[in-house]
């Protein structure tokens, strides 16, 4: 295999297709609080592994997709994943040499500020009850972290793409 | 590895705007957007354009509980299926005996509108439609739906179900629409009490077993147990149709208002098929 040909982008697509699937699938009514920031953990996902590739603008054209899709104000979730995606660029040389547990923290952090922005704007748009609820999508990212990497390096490592 | 070709992947320097600067340009372009489209509602062309790339998406998500449905249907146990069909043989009866009385009700009321000189009341059209079984906002009560444009449906055009008022479209699409439930907290529904004709507004609360009636007087005239129908005010949903059913009336002597609940008559949270109504849409008047 050519290790300089550049890496094909339709994995990138692909999971962020899925991503988007697992934003809307129904879940259980008492769940329904839980559901961890799919899209913004697979755009950080790729940010981090090629920070030079994949940036603000894919996260920023997912975020106004993920608007369309879920109905709500255009440009929340936009704003919400570029401030993440910024964040992780920022600071991607210490985050990629972290191990998976201390890199889970930062991610949460990051993933917490993306909460804050998507409750300001409900709050801006009328829509903000503020209760313990808004933090469990952070929560579930800290716990769905993990399986994002171990499936996307699963898939990295078939597909045999560049690191 | 060559560093010729490294270098082609990784340049020594970044071109183009500095990452700083391209997280404020698309920050700013985000913020344009939220204004444009809360404050303004200009966006419509582009939601419209990404609408129909998404609804495929919606679709497939969809799958699994239609799937589950349908294979529900076909496996289901032919005893059950019989019971089923008997049920709703009795059920259609039952109907059909309460149809005889309606003919010969709407034959009065039409005499009595034409003595009154007021004019006939056209029957409502109705088609069913699908909600789709996806999870939009957890903080908002909104449904999609899989009738869109290609079906005539509009914006502002009423949701019932068997049992009443589900909601009204708020966002038409090519191929499916956006609804928001009567429960939603920012919907208001104008309501008459089915035994007085006393009106008021009926507010949702982000619950779907529970509606707040805010704006009653302590001497107003409403029990536990009356059944609030649609007014037909404020042109949103047609007239005569059931809404909620009063739960709980608490007479507050220090306060100006009463506390009054009540409980959606449809099944807000458990029905897959909705009715789209079409006011006065079938072309032939009531008798």
């Amino acid at each position: 295999m050519n290790t300089t040909a550049r890496p094909s982008s339709w994995p990138v697509i692909l999971s962020l297709l899925v991503a988007l699937s697992l934003e809307v699938t129904p879940l259980p009514a008492d769940f329904a609080a839980w559901r961890p920031p799919w899209l913004a953990l697979t755009a950080i996902y790729w940010a981090l592994a090629y920070p030079r590739r994949y940036g603000l603008a894919l996260a920023w054209f997912a975020g106004v997709v993920l608007d369309v899709l879920k109905g709500g104000v255009l440009g929340q979730h936009a704003l919400a994943m570029t401030l993440a995606t910024w964040l992780t660029l920022r600071f991607h040389l210490r985050l990629r040499v972290f191990p998976i547990w201390q890199q889970t923290v930062a991610i949460g952090a990051v993933v917490a500020c993306h909460q804050f922005i998507v409750f300001w704007v409900d709050g801006v748009a009328g829509a903000a009850e503020l209760n313990w609820q808004r933090a469990a999508p952070t929560l579930a990212a800290v716990i769905a972290w993990p399986v994002v990497v171990a499936l996307l390096d699963g898939l990295r490592m078939r597909l045999r793409m560049l690191a | 590895m060559n560093p010729i070709n490294q270098a082609e992947n990784k340049p020594l320097f970044d071109r183009g705007p500095s990452l700083g600067t391209r997280m404020v340009l698309l920050a700013v372009l985000s913020v344009c957007l939220i204004y444009l489209d809360y404050q303004q509602g200009h966006l419509q062309t582009v939601r419209r354009a990404l609408s129909v790339a998404v609804y495929p998406i919606r679709v497939l998500v969809d799958i699994p509980s239609a799937t589950f449905g349908w294979a529900r249907e076909r496996l289901a146990e032919r005893d059950r299926l019989v019971t089923e069909n008997r049920e709703l043989r009795l059920e259609s009866l039952r109907q059909r005996a309460r149809l005889q009385q309606l003919i010969a009700l709407e034959v009065e009321n039409a005499r009595l509108r034409s003595l009154m000189e007021s004019p006939a009341r056209l029957a409502d059209r109705v088609q069913v439609a699908e909600i789709l079984a996806v999870d939009l906002d957890p903080y908002r009560h909104r449904i999609a739906l899989n009738r869109g444009e290609q079906a005539g449906v509009y914006e502002g055009q009423a949701l019932l179900d068997a049992d009443g008022i589900v909601g009204q479209v708020i966002r038409v699409n090519p191929l499916g629409a956006e609804a928001i439930l009567i429960s939603d907290p920012s919907h208001a529904t104008p309501v008459e009490l089915n035994r007085n004709g006393l009106r008021t507004v009926a507010l949702g609360v982000g619950d779907v077993m529970r509606m707040e009636l805010p704006f009653l007087p302590n001497s107003a005239d409403i029990r536990v147990g009356d059944l609030l129908t649609s007014s037909g005010l404020g042109d949103a949903f047609p007239a005569g149709y059931p809404v909620a059913r009063v739960t709980r009336v608490e007479r507050r002597p220090g306060e100006p208002f009463a506390h009054v609940e009540a409980e959606p008559t449809a099944a807000l949270n458990r029905t897959r098929q909705v009715l789209l109504v079409w006011e006065g849409g079938e072309q032939v008047a009531l008798p």
